[in-house]
Parts: structure tokens; C-alpha cells; sequence
């Protein structure tokens, strides 16, 4: 494959797939002005390294991906967390999956509920469903990415959402009359 | 004690219910990142990709769905195919055979002296986390001669995956006036699972010892059902092409370039050409970065199928645009060679090849002059 169809595949890539990194990184920082840098950096430096790609190492996905990962491990080398607990404020706007305004914005608020818990999550289970819900990867391309087999990111992926499971019907529990 | 509200799919369809929308702000930068030309290569080159590129990711960021079918935008993302897809050059085939409950159909075919193109699209039922994957087991000619290529470009939707296969066109059969392919291609669901709980009910009835919430981990494997394999035999017509051989050797900068031959067909133009490579040792892989010129217009391309280690490179270039056929002089240069720093042992990662690098700039300029 030559460098024009490399970029060509980039393009057809970004196509189908920037949203899902943007929301990827998001889930990690959930900062929208760090986030928005970051993919920022991972576009140029996969625009920069295209002539490095040869997709018999691997799916354009998961070297999108894995810029994205190696960018976000240069962020948090040089910024030390600023606390852990995410805000509203800082996170972009959010869009709602639903065929009308008002399944929409119920939809906006189930997963700002739970999206504000992720932060209760270790690195490692963040990244997983970071990838799997903001990327929308499939099991088979996280598991490439993170060095896992398919079984372990399904074990993992399920533990974290045990995870989010619990604290919310902990703070559910704490709302209820008694 | 009350029943707990949110049990885990709870989880996965509230995350699976919003997404994060990039800013206007995030569009801005990446248009302007995109802008920026990759620096490996001359500007004037990939101006135009870079543009389009600007072009379908402000489409995406802005929310504007590109209202096309998946079998057109599956052609649409093959380089090389553009001019001869949107100028209906390729043969409408439509034959449809059943595989399980997978339609595996080709939709249309294209070959010229440099590539034989085939496009197909499987269909199959719309579940959700289903995934109809298609892929080719064989392709041959009718005298048995195995085609080199793959599938190089799909599109895939709920329920439907359309992919273009791309194969080489053998030397010895480029002059005929049609060929006989037989192709067999394959298509199955693939699904991954997601984690499912126990019953609550169940769980009541029987907790788990440790006290832990019980959890019922299914296997994780991916699922492959239903499909099989199917065979197309077709007869395809070659749109012809011109071939010129040059056997002109150049040195510049203190190595030598030869250039063997060039084929120009309508789809894409290819190259044969070959040079002393640099330095193999420190630099373990080379690439040739050249432009055809006829009239006032480039064409650029490049060659990558370098052997590790090989001193003198025989490279397959390829130049991804129609180029005119019928010109009297064209002017082939060859910009430079690169070589790249790859040491055996080196942690390589897709992501994290070895960014030293050695550019030898030429040029090697051949002029191709064509007696009528």
C-alpha cells in the first residue's frame, strides 16, 4: 500500500471513527480543554507518522489508538491530577441517543450520572471502558491495543461495570427515604 | 433492605446512551493540524488529500452524514478507483448467492493492466453487537494462475459489510481482452458478547459463599456463526493500458537508479525501478518518493515493498491517479530515497517506529520520449 492510500484509509478512518477518540480521551481526562488538545496532537502526529503505518501490524484503529494512548501517557507524565473528581463544568457538551428531544435529554442525564463516577475506576478499568463506550472498539481490538486476550478485557470491562453498578445504588441508596 | 436499583446492562446502556460532542473550538485545531502537510514529503503532493481530508473530517466533526450507500463508500475510500468508479468504468456484475442467511453479492468488477478490482457486499440480519464480516478465501484465473492481493477497503453498517478486493494484474495476461476469474469469498457473523448477571432470583437462592456479589462470567470468546464459503466465476473485460519500457539508468548524489519500466492504466500507474540501497545496514527500510509528469501536471508515488537487509531494491511504485495514456513525453523523477533506522531487536510498536531517518535527495530524472 502506497502513502497515498495510507492517507486515503486516514481519511476514510476519520470518517468513522474521530468522534469515537474524541469521546475516548474524554473518558480519561474528562477535561474538554485537555481532551481537545490531545486529539489535536493525535491527528497531527498520525498525519505525521503516516508513512510509518503498515497494517500488517495491525488495523488503522489500533494505531490511531495507540497514539491516542501514548499522547495521553505524555499527559499525565507532566500534570499531576488536579483532584480526581470530575465536574460537569469541565467535561464538552453532551449528546443524547434518542429519536426524540425528550428521550434525548433523558438519555443526557442517565449518562452524566455515570459518568461523573469514573473516576471511581482504576486507570486501567477507565481506559477499558474508554475504549469500549467512548472509542465503541470491540473486544478483539482493545484486547490488540492492550496487550490482553479477549477473555481478560471481557473480565475487566465487567468488574468495572460492577464497579459503576455499585457506587450508583450506593448513592441511590443514600437518596431514599428511609 | 431495598433491591438495587442499576444492575450492569443499567450501566452499559446509560454510557451507551450519550456521547461527548467536540467542541467547534477541537475542530478548528484539528483542521489546522490537518492542514499542516506531513513532513516527510513535499507540500504540493498531498495538498489536495490534505484538503479533502479537512474536508470529510469538518464533515464529521459538524455532524453531517455523508448520504451514501455502504457499497459507495466502500469504493469511495479505495485510492486509486475514484476516476474509474465515479466515471463508470467498472462492470456491473449484481450476482448474489446465499450463504446461510448472509447475501453475498458482487456488485461489480474492474480490471485494467495494473489492477483487477472487485466489489461485493454481504448482507446479512441487523442485531445489534453483529457483525457480518466477508473475506476472500481464493482468487484465480481460469488457468489456475493464484492472484496476489486482498481485500483492501470495506464499509460496514448494522447488518451489511461491502469491501473492495484488489489483486494485482499478472504480466503475462494483461494483454488479453478479458479474463476468467474465479473468487471465493466468505462471509459469517461475528458477535462479542457483552456480560450478562445472574438472575436475581437466582441469586437469592443460592448466594455465593464469599458474599461477593455472584457474577456469572460468560466466556468471552468471539462467536463466529452462520455463513460459509460461496464461489463467483466471472469473465471480466481489461480496459487497456500502455507500457513503456526504459532500461535508462541514472546516477545523482553518487548512486545509481534504474528505471525498468512503467505501465499507465487508467486505475493507477506503476513502476518498476530499482537502486543501490544507501545504507541497509543502519537503515533497514527504504522508500522511493517520485513524480510523473506530462503536460503541466504531476502525479506522485511512491514505492515501499523493500526486503530488510537487501543491498540493491527492486521496488513495485505505485502512483494511485488516471494518468493521460495517449501523451508523447512524460517525465519520470524519482525525488528521493529514504531509509529508516530499524535495528534488530528494537521494541517496535505500530505506533513507535524509529524516527531516525536518512533522505537522500536526487534527483534521478528519466524522460520518457514516445515514437508515434
Amino acid at each position: 500500500m502506497n502513502q497515498k492510500q495510507k492517507l486515503a484509509q486516514l481519511e476514510a478512518w476519520c470518517n468513522r471513527e474521530m468522534t469515537g477518540l474524541y469521546n475516548y480521551v474524554v473518558y480519561r481526562v474528562a477535561d474538554q480543554t485537555a481532551a481537545d488538545e490531545i486529539v489535536a496532537t493525535v491527528c497531527e502526529r498520525g498525519l505525521k507518522r503516516l508513512h510509518q503505518y503498515d497494517r500488517r501490524r495491525g488495523s488503522l484503529t489500533a494505531w490511531m489508538f495507540g497514539i491516542a494512548r501514548n499522547a495521553l501517557n505524555d499527559h499525565f507524565r507532566i500534570r499531576v491530577r488536579q483532584g480526581t473528581e470530575i465536574s460537569l463544568e469541565a467535561l464538552p457538551a453532551i449528546q443524547g441517543r434518542g429519536d426524540t428531544p425528550e428521550e434525548q435529554i433523558i438519555q443526557v442525564e442517565r449518562f452524566e450520572q455515570v459518568v461523573l463516577l469514573l473516576d471511581h475506576l482504576t486507570e486501567t478499568e477507565r481506559e477499558i471502558v474508554g475504549l469500549r463506550y467512548g472509542g465503541e472498539l470491540k473486544y478483539q481490538e482493545i484486547a490488540e491495543l492492550m496487550g490482553l486476550n479477549i477473555d481478560h478485557v471481557g473480565v475487566l470491562l465487567y468488574r468495572a461495570l460492577g464497579k459503576l453498578r455499585d457506587v450508583l445504588n450506593e448513592k441511590e441508596a443514600e437518596h431514599e427515604p428511609r | 433492605m431495598s433491591q438495587d436499583r442499576y444492575s450492569v446492562s443499567d450501566v452499559e446502556e446509560m454510557l451507551q446512551g450519550g456521547a461527548f460532542r467536540p467542541s467547534d473550538d477541537l475542530q478548528i485545531r484539528v483542521r489546522s493540524a490537518l492542514r499542516k502537510p506531513p513532513p516527510a514529503f513535499p507540500v504540493p503532493r498531498y495538498a489536495w488529500m490534505a484538503g479533502l481530508t479537512v474536508m470529510v473530517v469538518a464533515l464529521v466533526l459538524t455532524g453531517i452524514v455523508i448520504a451514501l450507500s455502504p457499497k459507495e463508500k466502500a469504493a469511495s475510500i479505495v485510492y486509486g478507483i475514484g476516476a474509474v468508479y465515479e466515471a463508470g468504468l467498472v462492470h456491473p456484475i449484481d450476482e448474489t448467492r446465499q450463504v446461510g442467511d448472509i447475501s453475498l453479492t458482487v456488485d461489480w468488477v474492474y480490471a485494467d493492466w495494473n489492477q483487477i478490482l472487485v466489489g461485493y457486499t454481504a448482507q446479512g440480519r441487523a442485531d445489534h453487537d453483529i457483525h457480518v464480516r466477508t473475506g476472500v478465501v481464493s482468487a484465480r484465473l481460469a488457468d489456475g494462475t493464484a492472484l496476489k492481493g486482498d481485500a483492501i477497503a470495506g464499509y460496514g453498517e448494522m447488518g451489511a459489510d461491502s469491501s473492495v478486493a484488489a489483486f494485482d494484474m499478472p504480466e503475462d495476461v494483461r494483454d488479453r481482452q478479458t479474463i476468467d476469474l474465479q473468487l471465493v469469498l466468505q462471509a459469517a457473523y461475528e458477535q462479542y458478547p457483552t456480560p450478562s448477571e445472574t438472575d436475581p432470583a437466582e441469586e437469592a437462592q443460592n448466594p455465593s459463599p464469599s458474599g461477593a456479589s455472584s457474577v456469572q462470567l460468560e466466556p468471552f470468546a468471539v462467536i463466529t456463526t452462520g455463513g460459509g464459503e460461496t464461489t463467483f466465476e466471472f469473465s471480466i473485460p481489461v480496459t487497456p493500458g500502455r507500457v513503456i519500457e526504459v532500461g535508462q539508468t541514472v546516477e545523482a548524489k553518487g548512486y545509481a537508479v534504474t528505471l525498468e519500466q512503467v505501465v499507465i492504466a487508467p486505475s493507477m500507474t506503476t513502476a518498476r525501478l530499482c537502486f543501490e540501497v544507501p545504507d541497509p545496514v543502519h537503515f533497514r527500510q527504504w522508500f522511493s518518493f517520485v513524480t510523473l509528469t506530462t503536460g503541466s501536471k504531476g502525479y506522485s508515488g511512491a514505492g515501499d515493498d523493500y526486503q530488510v537487509g537487501e543491498p540493491y531494491s527492486c521496488q513495485r511504485v505505485e502512483i494511485g491517479e488516471s494518468v493521460p495514456l495517449d501523451r508523447d513525453r512524460y517525465i519520470f523523477r524519482v525525488d528521493e530515497l529514504a531509509g529508516f533506522e530499524f535495528h534488530p531487536g528494537d521494541i517496535v510498536t505500530t505506533d513507535m517506529l524509529p524516527e531516525e531517518q536518512w533522505r537522500v535527495k536526487g534527483p534521478w530524472v528519466f524522460t520518457l520520449d514516445i515514437q508515434p
